[in-house]
């Protein structure tokens, strides 16, 4: 594959590279199970906490799958995929690390004088990025999967501390990754099982259904009806999922 | 252009702002919350907590957009607090749909060069004396006519916004106001 592309005005924008174990990285996301999940709280804590903890606008959990970065949880942005070509955390998950952790760390400290990303008009228009700090998430079979990662539309300078505290909270969301089939029954790629899980999800988890029901009428009823009657379903759900979390001190 | 008018209890209405002691004070996590919301939720690039000063937009908050502060003449804020009745929560809308029909706004530098606002529409805040002392707004790239329930969510965010302001606890009384 060509390392570059020519944009009509003749500046270079440089593709995220594809990592030599390409294959067996992919099979390790996709053995994860998590692809095109709904989103989970504890995802969303990770990168809430992030969030305020830097003081930085949009910050995601991601994995790269063969030709798109998948976000399993964001605070700040609304994006659920993009193209991984011109990614960001796609070129972080190429980079070689090694057993140093702070070699998982992939910074961009200003996308607008960086040669490979200046006129890529994803990042630089339509999210404005500037500053980038990713932390390449592994599979247990050491594969870079993905990231979390976070984002600003100025460029920011971290001190090594904050830059621990990023891979610490990083760390955790790898190893929420990684239990993921262990902590989601309905995920396995045995037929045979999935077949037996199945069957055991209609009985244990229809009463944790009607609690998480019983939980949403609740706050619904806090609600005006005359707002909530015009919301469709998933405007519904965002605008609960936005109160539930919603910070009760400034 | 039309500047933005002179509100006419402007006396009334800025001791109102003053008396919040908010002006040029830091920001507030929560407040930050709603506005980063209201963009998903609307899908816009920019909003802000805008509180009218007596020549100037100050922002409590503003997602999307790097300054603090606009003249409050060519400003959209300008026009909504003079605009909107607070008879009726949904009074308190006011709504640009395509700024390039509204010869208001037609050769405003905010529509004329960057950031190129093309819609605009806001929820008035008001003080505890009833005066308006700012807006929950939401600047559109792209003409933009927004749904009920879009509207509903920016009245429920603005009073949200109300009553952080007023150190209330923030879904205080809001079942009461939309009935």
């Amino acid at each position: 594959m060509l390392d570059y592309i020519n944009i009509s005005n003749n500046i270079y924008m440089k593709f995220a590279p594809t990592p030599s174990d390409e294959m067996k990285r992919l099979d390790a996301v996709h053995r994860l199970g998590i692809l095109d999940s709904d989103s989970e709280e504890r995802f969303d804590r990770i990168t809430r906490i992030a969030h305020y903890l830097f003081d930085i606008p949009s910050v995601l959990i991601t994995l790269v799958d063969n030709d798109r970065v998948w976000v399993k949880s964001m605070y700040g942005c609304a994006a659920r995929e993009e193209p991984r070509e011109v990614s960001l955390c796609g070129h972080a998950i190429s980079n070689k690390v090694s057993e140093d952790i702070s070699s998982r760390l992939f910074e961009v400290l200003d996308a607008v004088q960086d040669a490979r990303f200046c006129d890529n008009s994803l990042i630089v228009e339509k999210y404005k990025v500037r500053y980038y700090l990713g932390f390449v998430l592994q599979s247990n079979d050491h594969h870079n999967i993905g990231t979390l990662c976070m984002t600003d539309t100025r460029p920011r300078v971290f001190s090594m501390s904050q830059k621990k505290l990023f891979v610490d909270l990083g760390l955790i969301a790898e190893s929420e990754l990684n239990n993921y089939r262990v902590t989601s029954p309905d995920v396995n790629n045995d037929p045979a099982s999935q077949l037996k899980l199945k069957s055991n999800v209609c009985i244990d988890f229809s009463p944790k259904e009607e609690r998480v029901n019983e939980d949403l009428n609740t706050k619904i009823n806090s609600l005006p009806d005359t707002l909530l009657s015009g919301l469709t379903e998933q405007e519904k759900n965002s605008l609960l999922n936005f109160l539930e979390t919603f910070p009760t001190e400034r | 252009m039309k500047l933005a008018p002179q509100s006419k209890n402007e006396f009334m209405r800025m001791q109102a702002v003053r008396s919040l002691e908010i002006l040029d004070t830091q920001s507030d996590i929560r407040l930050d919350r709603i506005t980063i919301y209201a963009a998903q939720m609307l899908e816009v690039p920019i909003t802000t907590v805008s509180i009218v000063d007596l020549d100037r937009i100050w922002f409590k908050s503003a997602h999307g957009l790097d300054v603090k502060e606009l003249a409050r003449d060519i400003s959209f804020c300008g026009h909504a607090i003079c605009e909107v009745k607070l008879d009726n929560i949904k009074n308190r809308i006011f709504e640009v749909p395509d700024v390039k029909s509204d010869y208001r706004f037609v050769d405003n530098p905010l529509v004329t060069s960057s950031p190129y606002i093309r819609s605009y529409i806001s929820y008035a805040i008001q003080s505890e004396s009833g005066q308006i002392i700012g807006t929950l707004c939401a600047l559109g790239t792209e003409p933009r006519k927004y749904t009920k329930s879009k509207k509903q969510i920016l009245i429920l965010l603005g009073s949200m916004v109300e009553n952080i302001i007023h150190n209330r606890h923030h879904l205080d009384g809001i079942k009461h106001k939309f009935d």
